[in-house]
């Protein structure tokens, strides 16, 4: 007899002929629903490492051999009642990556509408903010493909990299390895003199995209329209491989289409997203921001950061 | 008990109520609870995975492992019709069945 049994057999007669029936019950249970879903709980078992499992998590009961006790391993720290729900900042990144994971193709390509719009409304719910692939009827061409790293756009006539870059930037091998382009960004200069160059001027530097805009649809229908529209269009790009994610503004056109790129970005942005080594290329995935108020500030930001989706 | 997602809408006293009535001690009355507790989550989640495609079923998945409870209902709530009556109604089919087996016990001993 096994020891589970004697232990069992040590209560009242009620009470194990009850457990022995639902103990056995249960185990049948489990093993069907862990074979009629099969894919499901492997791809969850490969995405959650067990130690999450011990946190209690209602997926964890079936994952599980045994019902295990509730432990602090990854539950986030208490939030206090007076921080108002806009501040509320919890760590989404796993739940951003096993959604990414799931809804993502496995290369990186176009998306269908259906699939831009499901991870439209992934990424607002993961981040807080309000993000979307279409914009007030405008789109680029793409909303998911490759970006590869550009160079430092100077931000004024006579601006050079010893003037761009502060004491800590150029003490980055990679910030200052990446130069400046020779000319000047599809907008022009971001100011007119240094003397008038704000912080928001040197911002939108530091976090610029290279976007196709001239590959948008309807562009060539209106230029100036179209033109005018990008400049310094607020976006949210995401790493869906590691969850590192940037705001950033459209501040230049490119890449051309024959680089195999569909998007450019900043020295600042390629390390935000952590593809600013070997190739300094990677899939990224890019939505405008509907942030009218201007409360997201360009840089990197993580998801669950903000909590501006409530209504 | 741990609250669930579907705690609100579902609970298990009708089957308490029969445990009562068994020969069994507070602790012993205790873990055949939450056995039945761990027998509704796992009939809850098959009733609604059966209901989703590969996709939407990861993504329950994950919501569960790490969302609140209003986004497990607003992914549910898109992807099943009349999700709440489907819970419903494996709950109802389970108490029934634990209710007897409970009742089985009784008139067995």
């Amino acid at each position: 007899m096994s020891k589970k049994r004697k232990a069992a057999q040590k209560g009242s007669k009620h009470y194990v002929k009850l457990k022995t029936h639902w103990q056995k019950k249960h185990k049948e249970l489990r093993q069907t629903v862990r074979t009629k879903h099969k894919q499901a709980f492997e791809w969850m078992g490969e995405k959650v490492p067990a130690k999450e499992h011990l946190a209690g998590a209602a997926v964890g009961a079936l994952m599980l051999t045994n019902a295990m006790p509730a432990v602090s391993a990854n539950i986030p720290a208490p939030i206090e009642d007076n921080v108002p729900e806009e501040q509320i900042k919890i760590d989404k990144t796993d739940i951003l990556l096993a959604h990414m994971s799931a809804i993502l193709p496995a290369e990186v390509k176009s998306l269908s509408a259906e699939q831009e719009g499901l991870i439209g409304q992934t990424l607002s719910e993961d981040f807080g903010i309000r993000v979307s692939a279409t914009f007030e009827g405008k789109k680029l061409n793409r909303s998911y493909g490759f970006i590869g790293a550009e160079q430092h756009l100077m931000r004024y006539p006579g601006d050079i990299m010893y003037s761009h870059l502060n004491s800590e930037e150029m003490s980055d091998k990679y910030i200052r390895s990446s130069g400046m382009a020779p000319g000047r960004g599809a907008w022009g200069y971001f100011a007119r003199s240094k003397a008038e160059m704000a912080d928001m001027d040197v911002q939108r530097e530091k976090w610029y995209l290279a976007a196709p805009t001239f590959l948008a649809p309807g562009f060539m229908d209106n230029v100036k329209e179209h033109y005018e529209w990008f400049k310094y269009r607020k976006m949210l790009v995401v790493n869906p491989k590691t969850g590192q994610a940037v705001v950033a503004v459209i501040g230049d056109a490119g890449p051309a289409a024959w680089t195999g790129k569909t998007l450019g970005g900043s020295p600042e942005v390629m390390i935000a997203l952590g593809l600013h080594q070997g190739p300094r290329k990677g899939g990224v995935l890019y939505y405008f921001i509907d942030d009218p108020q201007d409360k997201v500030p360009l840089g990197p930001i993580r998801a669950g950061d903000y909590n501006l989706t409530v209504n | 008990m741990k609250k669930h997602f579907y705690s609100d809408l579902v609970n298990l006293d009708t089957v308490v109520g029969e445990l009562s009535m068994l020969d069994v001690n507070s602790e012993e009355k205790k873990e055949l609870e939450e056995l039945a507790h761990e027998h509704l989550h796992e009939t809850i989640l098959d009733a609604i995975l059966s209901e989703l495609s590969d996709r939407d079923k990861k993504i329950f998945l994950a919501n569960l492992e790490y969302e609140t409870h209003d986004r497990v209902w607003k992914h549910l709530n898109e992807k099943v019709e009349n999700v709440e009556d489907k819970i419903k109604t494996v709950a109802e089919i389970l108490k029934i069945e634990l209710r007897e087996d409970a009742k089985r016990v009784k008139g067995g001993s």
